[in-house]
């Protein structure tokens, strides 16, 4: 919808539940198109981007209803100009913002707020920035990686990529590595994370359903390359389809501890959840599972009463 | 020779279908799964976010943008049920039957029953505005279109729209841009590509800020507008975001360019809070706005005043329990403010009941 809140779910919600709480009205400083949102559980923190407003916004975990954020940056010093992705870096204490509007990666104190300049700022023609959307952040590697869309309307075309930057780069720096191409079927990237464990770049691509095209090579899709992949490099694998129920997915979440990967889908208005660990022929759902669990009870029920 | 040339055609024909398919094979990366979700959230009732009254053909339109469809309701219409005609696409995951009717995201939707026709604004990346027959049911075409992506009208998250039937034009706000554009009421860029605006308002002295609502009174000549509060200035020449207090800025109803508002009503007292809708009755010299959530509230202000320099209470309030703002579905943020409208839920909410 075009009102713009936050609404937090319980991880396992599933069809039509109401939000655990919302967070909406004047006082949030939330605009529309607030595409960045960070959940900082480290911090008990939701970091997100106020588009509109040219702001950085900062919540408690918990904070509900029409209240003010704990933190804003947003005012001159800041270069802030229709900021998208957010990334908190709780390593070295930083945000990373993607900023739409200055074709510019900004990176401010996790703490700043108010009226306040960015520790360092990615920018100029080296870069490459064009339409930079979603972002991550790797401490481990020192790296930031940038979801770009390109402009399918420049002459020539500049194709949507993934940029990465060393996390501590300033200025006129081009990307040390990119991936780029036809082969990387990458259409209109949005958000972005970084599953630290397989070591994987995992991306929501909306493709251009919003674009009123629909054909099965131009639906959106959940896509997967290898952290140091680079140039027109293929996804090692991609969830797309009509039984995935995707067709313009956004965002898109990693849950390591409960191996399951989420996305957020515009034009179904939808949140989907599946396995880390999918496979084509994997027809379970949580229905299925909850059967498992209860098989599982029953037979550990068997063996007790039989005296295993 | 006819077999030979018949050869060639066929093995021409073969080369392409297979440069068809190996260029297929590039865009759809190795490794694509067609996984079933392990969980779904969705809300299957819909989300009425905006609304309109035909009191000529006793119906109700409104803008559902969770189901991404326009839905017309008998006016009297009471309880659980089914619109008299939707308008309405496919599912966008299904890539193998025609979507024709282009609403997404609807903004302001308008009946216009002297022409017989039904407008709707698409927001988020739509930027289109579409015109219908009034009775159009289904998935069914536009009969205009007026395409905001072009070059010379750069729509930016386009809400606002209101329809001037005495001078045949039609306003379209964009929160992005902080812009009202002003367009012949039967331009249709489908047919017209170079068409343009008539006017446009927008620039610093407007007080243009996240513009939502837009209304033309015709009787006093002006132009109403609610403004969100959030905008980029120019400071030293660079753009700088900037959050400033909800607003209802009014304008003369030909103005155009960078012009500063008549009236401004802002601050405090007003209680704006992320109003869209706006609604202006010009017999009792009153404006109508409609609060999103979580102040879900209808407030009515006159018309004339002015809060610039002193703060303006709304002259009355009304809250979403006392019965009569428009969206009364279990979706939050009333946004239809235009006239009494019964409580109808949706045929498919079942589960909910704020109706009662």
């Amino acid at each position: 919808m075009s009102h713009p809140r936050l609404a937090v779910f319980a991880r396992k919600a599933k069809g039509q539940v109401a939000p655990l709480r919302i967070l909406e009205g004047q006082r949030t400083g939330l605009s529309r198109s607030s595409h960045g949102v960070f959940l900082d559980a480290e911090n008990n923190e939701v970091v997100a981007s106020s588009p509109l407003g040219g702001a950085i916004v900062v919540y408690g975990r918990e904070q509900k209803g029409n209240t003010s954020p704990i933190r804003m940056i947003q005012g001159s010093l800041t270069h802030l100009n229709s900021p998208q992705g957010i990334a908190v870096d709780n390593t070295n204490h930083e945000v990373v913002v993607s900023n739409d509007g200055g074709l510019s990666i900004l990176v401010f104190d996790r703490l700043a707020n108010g009226n306040v300049a960015p520790l360092r700022e990615i920018i100029g023609p080296a870069t490459g920035i064009t339409t930079p959307e979603g972002i991550v952040v790797d401490p481990v590697h020192d790296e930031i990686i940038l979801a770009d869309e390109g402009d399918p309307e420049a002459n020539p075309v500049i194709p949507p990529s993934l940029r990465i930057f060393r996390r501590t780069d300033s200025g006129n720096v081009a990307p040390f590595r990119v991936i780029t191409g036809p082969s990387t079927g990458l259409i209109r990237p949005r958000q972005l994370q970084l599953d630290t464990e397989r070591d994987e770049l995992v991306l929501a691509d909306r493709g251009l359903p919003q674009e009123f095209i629909y054909a099965p090579e131009t639906q959106g899709y959940i896509g997967f390359w290898n952290r140091t992949d680079s140039g027109d490099q293929p996804p090692t694998r991609i969830i797309r389809g009509p039984r995935s129920q995707l067709s313009s997915p956004r965002a898109v979440y990693i849950d390591m501890e409960n191996d399951e990967i989420g996305a957020g889908d515009t034009t179904s208005h939808s949140i989907m959840v599946y396995r880390r660990d999918f496979d084509g022929f994997d027809d379970r759902d949580d229905r299925d599972d909850d059967h498992e669990a209860r098989d599982r009870g029953h037979r550990d029920h068997d063996h007790d009463r039989r005296g295993f | 020779m006819k077999r030979s040339r018949h050869r060639i055609g066929l093995l021409v024909g073969v080369l392409t279908l297979v440069a068809v398919v190996v260029a297929c094979v590039s865009v759809v990366p190795a490794g694509a799964v067609d996984v079933k979700p392990r969980r779904v959230i969705r809300d299957r009732d819909p989300n009425f976010s905006t609304l309109s009254v035909d009191s000529v053909n006793n119906e109700i339109l409104v803008g559902n943008d969770a189901q991404e469809s326009l839905q017309v309701y008998s006016r009297t219409a009471h309880g659980l049920v089914a619109p008299l005609r939707e308008i309405k696409s496919p599912p966008a995951t299904d890539t193998t039957s025609p979507h024709n009717t282009f609403v997404t995201f609807p903004g302001q939707v308008i009946i216009d029953p002297l022409h017989n026709e039904i407008w709707s604004v698409g927001n988020d990346i739509a930027d289109l505005v579409t015109v219908y027959s009034r009775t159009a049911d289904g998935n069914v075409s536009p009969i205009r279109r007026i395409n905001g992506r072009l070059p010379q009208f750069r729509f930016n998250r386009s809400w606002g729209l209101s329809l001037d039937t005495v001078n045949d034009e039609v306003a379209v706000t964009h929160q992005k841009r902080n812009r009202i554009s002003i367009f012949a009421r039967t331009t249709n860029t489908d047919t017209d590509p170079a068409a343009t605006t008539k006017r446009t308002i927008s620039g610093s002295r407007t007080g243009l800020a996240d513009p939502h609502g837009v209304f033309i009174d015709t009787t006093v000549n002006e132009i109403y507008v609610v403004n969100s509060g959030e905008s980029l200035v120019t400071v030293a020449g660079l753009p700088v975001g900037a959050t400033a207090s909800p607003s209802i800025t009014v304008y003369a109803r030909t103005a155009t360019g960078n012009v500063a508002p008549l009236r401004t009503i802002q601050g405090t007292n007003t209680g704006l809070d992320h109003a869209r809708p706006l609604f202006v009755d010009s017999g009792r010299q009153e404006i109508v706005v409609a609060d999103g959530s979580p102040t879900d509230r209808t407030g009515t202000a006159t018309s004339r005043r002015s809060g610039s320099s002193r703060e303006t209470r709304p002259a009355s309030a009304t809250r979403r329990e006392s019965s009569w703002t428009g969206s009364t579905t279990s979706s939050s943020s009333p946004t239809g403010a235009i006239t009494r409208s019964p409580c109808i839920r949706g045929a498919r909410e079942a589960t909910s009941s704020r109706c009662a």
